[in-house]
């Protein structure tokens, strides 16, 4: 089964005899009964499969294929398992907070589902609080102030731009697209790939007459300032299927879910275990491991590669190698960077000094880019802030400074939004995904014509090493993303003859 | 560029001489300028002479830009005082020498093209030796989808490389597609000199590599040679202008470098201007008033300030970016340091047993070997030393997303890693190697990243913002020239703060405390 397929498979159900595999597509009808039923039953030698990482794919994978008898072995090389779905519990008891992935869209309907099945407290996760903050050069405002008078933001804009919101100039940049969905439903994606996926945000702002000014100003407000010269198409995606619309989170924190799956994987799962070589042969695959005690190799019918393509990157094939396009893709394929800074405060004084109940974010220009409050809680005052989120150049700038200098500096630049946080400062902790050596970034971001251009090769099995992980999806960045294409490698290794 | 084999191993870089030499007089401008005669003039004879009185002046970092402007200031009479956070001088012009007695290697900048005049003249200033850099080396390999050959054998034969490519493409060296691919913008630099890069940049600004090479007719298989070979495969969506740039420079045609190691030449400042310089000095605000400038900094876990009538800040803008400033700076400078894209560099080296790939049948001494892999370029040393059997091995040199994963590895994996790699193209490597280390200069934290790089329409966006001073303080360092990662941009940039500082008229000033 050619790699894509699922994507085939549902845009044959919208647009027959199409001949493009790489769309963007909703999970497939079948795909989506998988959580509750499983995968297709059906008579078949029981299959030993070898998964290297437990992160979200790998665990579905290994769970489904579980589920219909087949023989998993997962190759884990931390002390966790969940990979980028990472929940940091290293604050007073009872307080987490993430370091990854920390909510769901509603459109994310498979990710509801396993939630569903494995029966996951969710809770709404707040995006939007007009009582957040905006600071940029100085000023200070609340959201609600800034959208109701843009022109006190001190972006130099043109005339016919003036005392319009970033979202409403986007908006407007955006509505022959979304004018083309609505009309053509999904069948429409072909046809913005074809005509915008050589171009970058920039250039696609640019395009649509946005100013210098106004560049800067929807850079600013949508922390994207250092990512300008990715593809514009991840961010139509995303705006356009609503990935950001009705967050939840996991109630008690996302480690929930992978930690379910890894109810029903105890056995399987092997940690400490990191892959350094993967063995071809025409009737199985050997995965050669490294633990703290000694050199193993493991050999199966199939395996599914769930590492990152970067982690994957200096893993040795032996006994071939792997097709030119594959190797190609796991070169070029872009990786976003993004750090997280997190502090423990007494009391959450954004509530009682500011008004931001609920949750809610931020917006600066300062190096932390963007804050995002917690949750109310009953239960206790103290609370855990998300004090810096931050991506690409920004990230990597965090990333670089020693875990102390982070809180420090982070520490200035929250002070100047919050002058009370040193009194009510406690502990803080951070993560940087490019330095995480088990990612070795946070997620796959497509630069300009590499949807095009490797998409076919990224998710294409190479005999009998099939591929899952966000990168593997049109998902990237989302939990939806690993689930999906992870479904997808056990279907296909389940199905083979 | 006839040698072709110069094109693998340039560095993102301006030139000068060229531009010099065809258009006289031209006024500071955005675009690519030469060194003008008289700030070439100053290593030799210093700034101009003019009696005044002596200006104290902080220098933010204690690079190459923060030297070059202690000691010009200092050869004036001023007092300046350099503030530099790591135990060295030299910033990114870094020689490691913990080897072997007598080896060393060069984490940082390694060679200087002959065109770069005033970084020339300062080695000659000092007394420094220069020896050839080999650029290309035709005995050096190619490893590409497992496929093993020379260089030589590559460029006669190229169609061995495994790319896919069109009917038109087949049978051609990358090198000879991208010179064809740029002829028109040499022909339009040979016929008009400089004023010809101000069209070329009102042209080419806007455009990312990949899209220039698309623009000329490159398959994506072309795209992708061309990547692969020039290591850019990481940066393809950098500026052209900055490639442009290079072509018309010349600056890859008889590289030079400094007998001993690089930093034979911040040590040569530093003899001059040491009783000026703070080591562990790390700057953490800067306030500045009509009159005078203070900079804060910490030191041993205490705080301290000092006031001086100017500052020069050579740090690079990452770095800057976490620096309080008060009064705030400009918008446009702000959004300069947010935005200017930074590439990254990680270099991996290993000092071995002998200098095997010197010996027949490999006899490679000097050049660079290309590689799909992840280490992507060995670089072998250009001088045979005939005292020494040891020799360091430059094993991997990364740009872009490739350097930055190398960090996440940790220094004792990174170097198994790369040695498995080397082991692929030099199998002898496994009983040769003895020791390895690693820099990463994104993970460094008082670089922040390797050398400015621009992204498409940056340099017409944010340049002029980048030099331009405020207020009291003045900027220098590679940004803020257009000698992006070269020691000459330093130099140049520093000359330039330095003068402006030099010229400023004195105002009254109120007694200081």
């Amino acid at each position: 089964m050619a790699g894509g397929d699922e994507h085939t498979r549902e845009h044959e159900l919208l647009a027959e005899g199409a001949a493009q595999p790489v769309v963007t597509e909703p999970v497939p009808e079948e795909t989506m009964g998988v959580a509750q039923h499983g995968l297709d039953r059906r008579p078949g030698a029981r299959k030993r499969v070898v998964v290297m990482g437990a992160g979200i794919a790998g665990l579905v994978a290994a769970y489904e294929l579980k589920r219909q008898g087949h023989d998993v072995v997962v190759l884990e090389a931390q002390n966790r398992v969940g990979g980028r779905v990472f929940t940091c519990r290293d604050f007073a008891p009872g307080l987490y907070a993430e370091f990854g992935a920390m909510r769901i869209p509603r459109s994310h309907d498979l990710t509801l589902k396993y939630c569903e099945l494995f029966d996951l407290p969710m809770r709404p996760f707040v995006m939007g609080n007009p009582k957040g903050l905006v600071h940029i050069a100085g000023v200070r405002m609340t959201m609600e102030e800034a959208n109701a008078n843009p022109e006190r933001l001190p972006f130099d804009l043109a005339p016919h731009e003036r005392g319009k919101t970033a979202d409403d100039l986007w908006m407007h940049a955006i509505a022959d697209i979304k004018a083309l969905l609505d009309r053509d439903g999904d069948a429409a994606w072909d046809e913005i790939r074809a005509q915008y996926d050589r171009f970058s945000l920039y250039d696609f702002l640019v395009h649509r007459g946005f100013s210098e000014g106004a560049i800067e100003y929807y850079a600013v407000m949508n922390f994207v300032e250092t990512d300008m010269h990715n593809a514009v198409m991840e961010v139509l995606r995303e705006d356009l299927e609503g990935a950001y619309v009705d967050m939840q989170t996991i109630d008690g924190g996302m480690d929930q879910l992978p930690n379910a799956f890894f109810r029903d994987l105890q056995q399987e799962v092997r940690f400490g275990s990191q892959v350094h070589a993967i063995e071809l042969a025409s009737d199985g695959v050997t995965v050669h491991f490294k633990t703290e005690s000694g050199r193993f190799n493991v050999t199966g019918d199939y395996a599914v590669c769930a590492l990152p393509f970067p982690c994957l990157r200096t893993v040795e094939i032996l006994g071939g190698e792997l097709s030119h396009e594959k190797r190609k893709a796991i070169r070029e394929l872009n990786y976003h960077a993004s750090t997280k800074v997190l502090f423990q405060v007494r009391h959450r004084l954004w509530e009682t000094v500011d008004g931001i109940v609920g949750g809610g974010a931020t917006v600066t220009d300062l190096p932390i880019r963007r804050m995002n409050y917690p949750a109310t809680s009953t239960e206790t005052e103290r609370g855990v802030l998300l004090a810096s989120y931050s991506w690409g150049q920004d990230a990597l700038q965090w990333g670089a400074m020693d875990p102390e200098t982070r809180l420090e500096e982070a520490l200035d630049d929250v002070s100047k939004i919050h002058p009370g946080i040193r009194e009510e400062f406690e502990v803080g902790t951070s993560h940087a995904w490019y330095g995480d050596r088990w990612a070795r970034g946070a997620f796959a971001l497509f630069s300009p014509d590499q949807q095009t251009d490797l998409q076919a090769a990224i998710v294409a099995p190479e005999g009998r090493i099939h591929f899952a992980g966000e990168h593997c999806s049109l998902y990237h960045a989302w939990i939806q993303g690993a689930l999906e294409s992870g479904i997808r490698a056990a279907t296909e290794i389940h199905e083979a003859p | 560029m006839d040698d072709d084999r110069g094109n693998h191993e340039q560095e993102t870089e301006l030139h000068a001489r060229e531009h010099h030499l065809m258009a006289e007089g031209v006024e500071q401008e955005l675009h690519a300028e030469p060194v003008p005669e008289e700030v070439l003039a100053v290593p030799t004879q210093g700034l101009e002479q003019r009696p005044q009185p002596q200006k104290r002046v902080i220098i933010i970092g204690g690079g190459v830009a923060g030297l070059v402007a202690a000691f010009e200031l200092m050869r004036q009479g001023h007092e300046p005082l350099v503030l530099e956070a790591q135990h060295r001088v030299g910033g990114r012009v870094y020689t490691l020498r913990h080897w072997a007695p007598g080896l060393y290697i060069e984490a940082g900048a390694m060679r200087i093209p002959r065109v770069h005049d005033l970084t020339l003249e300062y080695c000659s200033l000092f007394g420094l030796q220069l020896r050839p850099f080999v650029m290309g080396n035709p005995r050096a390999l190619v490893y590409v989808g497992g496929e093993r050959m020379t260089m030589a054998e590559a460029d006669a034969n190229p169609e061995r490389l495994p790319f896919e490519l069109e009917a038109h493409e087949r049978g051609r060296t990358y090198s000879e597609m991208w010179n064809e691919a740029t002829q028109e913008v040499r022909d339009l630099y040979e016929r008009e000199g400089h004023d010809a890069f101000e069209r070329i940049l009102a042209e080419y600004d806007q455009y990312s590599i990949r899209e220039f090479l698309q623009m000329r007719g490159f398959s994506e298989g072309a795209i992708e040679l061309y990547g692969v070979m020039s290591f850019r495969e990481q940066n393809m969506n950098a500026a052209v202008i900055e490639q442009l740039r290079e072509i018309v420079g010349r600056s890859f045609e008889d590289m030079q470098e400094i007998v001993g190691g690089t930093d034979m030449l911040p040590r040569a400042f530093y003899e001059h201007v040491k009783r000026y310089v703070r080591f562990g000095a790390e700057v953490n605000a800067i306030q500045q008033t009509d009159h005078d400038v203070t900079v804060h900094y910490k030191s041993g876990g205490n705080r301290f300030s000092v006031t001086g009538d100017y500052a020069i800040c050579t740090l690079p803008y990452p770095v800057m970016r976490s620096i309080e400033i008060t009064p705030a700076l400009s918008r446009g400078k702000q959004k300069a340091i947010r935005e200017l894209h930074y590439n990254s560099s990680t270099k991996i080296v290993f000092q071995t047993r002998s200098r095997f790939w010197e010996r027949e049948p490999l006899g490679i001494v000097g050049g660079t070997s290309a590689t799909d892999l992840s280490i992507r370029r060995i670089v072998y040393p250009s001088f045979s030393d005939p005292t020494e059997e040891r020799g360091m091995l430059l094993a991997s040199y990364t740009w872009g997303n490739d350097a930055i994963r190398w960090s996440s590895m940790g220094e004792e994996d990174a170097v198994e890693q790369a040695l498995e790699d080397v082991a692929k193209i030099h199998p002898e490597i496994v009983n040769e190697f003895e020791l390895g280390a690693m820099h990463c200069w994104d993970a460094d934290p008082y670089a922040g990243g390797a050398f400015a790089l621009f992204e498409p329409e940056q340099e017409t966006e944010l340049q002029a913002d980048i030099t331009a001073a405020e207020g009291r303080v003045h900027f220098a360092g590679e940004h803020c020239s257009l000698y992006h990662a070269w020691i000459q941009g330093a130099l140049e940039s520093g000359i330039r703060a330095a003068k402006s500082i030099h010229e400023a008229p004195m105002v009254m000033e109120p007694a200081k405390d």
